[in-house]
């Protein structure tokens, strides 16, 4: 059984409100990745889709990131994972733990056989993933110089955690609470 | 290099495809069984978004043969992807083939992208033509699509600027060469 967890050991995700528009703006300036669109094309975006949206926070609430679970295909049984970490919190460890979250609200929650994540090498070592946690996202292509940011073009490297590594090693990896773990 | 945005070859021809099209696309998409798709309504409804540009592939007299479209166009990244959807029988001895290089010749013609992308199943990778393969593998997504009743991994290629300048950009010169004199595809009249 998945539990749903909402926090880890030092961060929690909060599902978002129409009101969280302008923070979650924030965070993606503050992440430092892509092009974001103008404040009122994302405000008049946020919340739809049919996306699962969460600011995470440390315990002390000062915001980490903003993180969306997107493109559900429920005949493909699969979603996509954007994590956009501030850079402040690179290399914490923080963002290894909103991941974790991430996939397995995601595993919980639906039906799905994986959940994809793609990112430039820099943003997935800003998350400070475990060497066996790191293990658990599979790169399944190497998108070459397809992103453009901070001023170069990056390769991209797109992931996916399949649901039967994530019930059989990934949830012993993470930080959620033991007693809701079984 | 020079490259010309030919919309017009021997065989095929591309005209410019509008949201009163859609339909007929979804009628295709629908008889190929390749694609989840939603309600007609909605199909229509959303035809167009983040598509770059959409086109009938014809026969040079008119005849539908099939879809191609330019879409997830990145300005910052110079990349944009394409799609081509047309039924084995209409595709067959190379003419799916010839319908994708006017698209990428289209797609490097007109804009300053560095590379074209495409993605296909296994269902469909034997359509793609001896001129393609100069296209490069960048990656297998395992079970990306469901279809037909399974799942299938989705092959991603991307085919480079240069290289198309130095190995492809000859072929659909060859392909347009001996097109018809008729007057170029134009947007059907409203």
């Amino acid at each position: 059984m998945l539990f749903p967890h909402l926090k880890s050991a030092t961060v929690r995700i909060t599902p978002v409100r129409t009101g969280d528009g302008p923070r979650a703006y924030d965070l993606l300036l503050h992440a430092g990745v892509g092009a974001p669109p103008t404040l009122d094309a994302f405000l008049a975006q946020f919340g739809r889709g049919g996306k699962a949206q969460f600011i995470a926070e440390t315990a002390d609430g000062d915001p980490v990131a903003f993180v969306s679970l997107r493109d559900r295909d429920t005949a493909a049984r699969r979603v996509h994972l954007d994590l956009h970490l501030d850079v402040a919190h690179a290399g914490t460890g923080a963002g290894a733990e909103i991941a974790m979250l991430g996939v397995n609200y995601a595993f919980a929650m639906w039906d799905l056989k994986k959940v994809c994540y793609e990112a430039t090498s820099a943003e997935f070592d800003a998350l400070g993933l475990t060497g066996e946690q790191a293990k658990l996202f599979c790169e399944e292509a190497l998108l070459r110089d397809h992103v453009y940011q901070q001023g170069r073009f990056w390769d991209l490297h797109v992931h996916s955690v399949d649901r039967d590594t994530w019930e059989r090693t990934g949830i012993t990896l993470s930080s959620f609470p033991e007693q809701e773990k079984r | 290099m020079r490259i010309f945005p030919h919309l017009q070859s021997r065989r095929i021809r591309l005209r410019p495809a509008g949201a009163r099209d859609s339909i007929k696309l979804y009628e295709l998409l629908l008889g190929l069984g390749l694609n989840t798709l939603p309600s007609p309504d909605d199909f229509v409804s959303a035809f167009g978004r983040g598509v770059t540009a959409s086109f009938l592939v014809e026969t040079p007299g008119g005849d539908f043969l099939g879809f191609c479209s330019l879409h997830g166009m990145s300005p910052a990244g110079h990349h944009v992807e394409g799609g081509i959807y047309m039924s084995p029988e209409n595709s067959a001895n190379g003419v799916g083939a010839e319908a994708s290089l006017l698209m990428i010749n289209y797609a490097f013609a007109m804009w300053n992208v560095r590379k074209v992308y495409f993605q296909t199943t296994e269902a469909s990778l034997s359509a793609i033509g001896g001129d393609l393969k100069v296209s490069h593998k960048e990656g297998i997504l395992s079970g990306h699509q469901y279809f037909s009743g399974q799942h299938w991994d989705v092959h991603v290629f991307a085919i480079y600027r240069e290289e198309w300048d130095q190995f492809c950009a000859h072929a659909v010169e060859r392909l347009v060469r001996d097109r018809p004199r008729a007057p170029a595809a134009r947007h059907a009249p409203a």
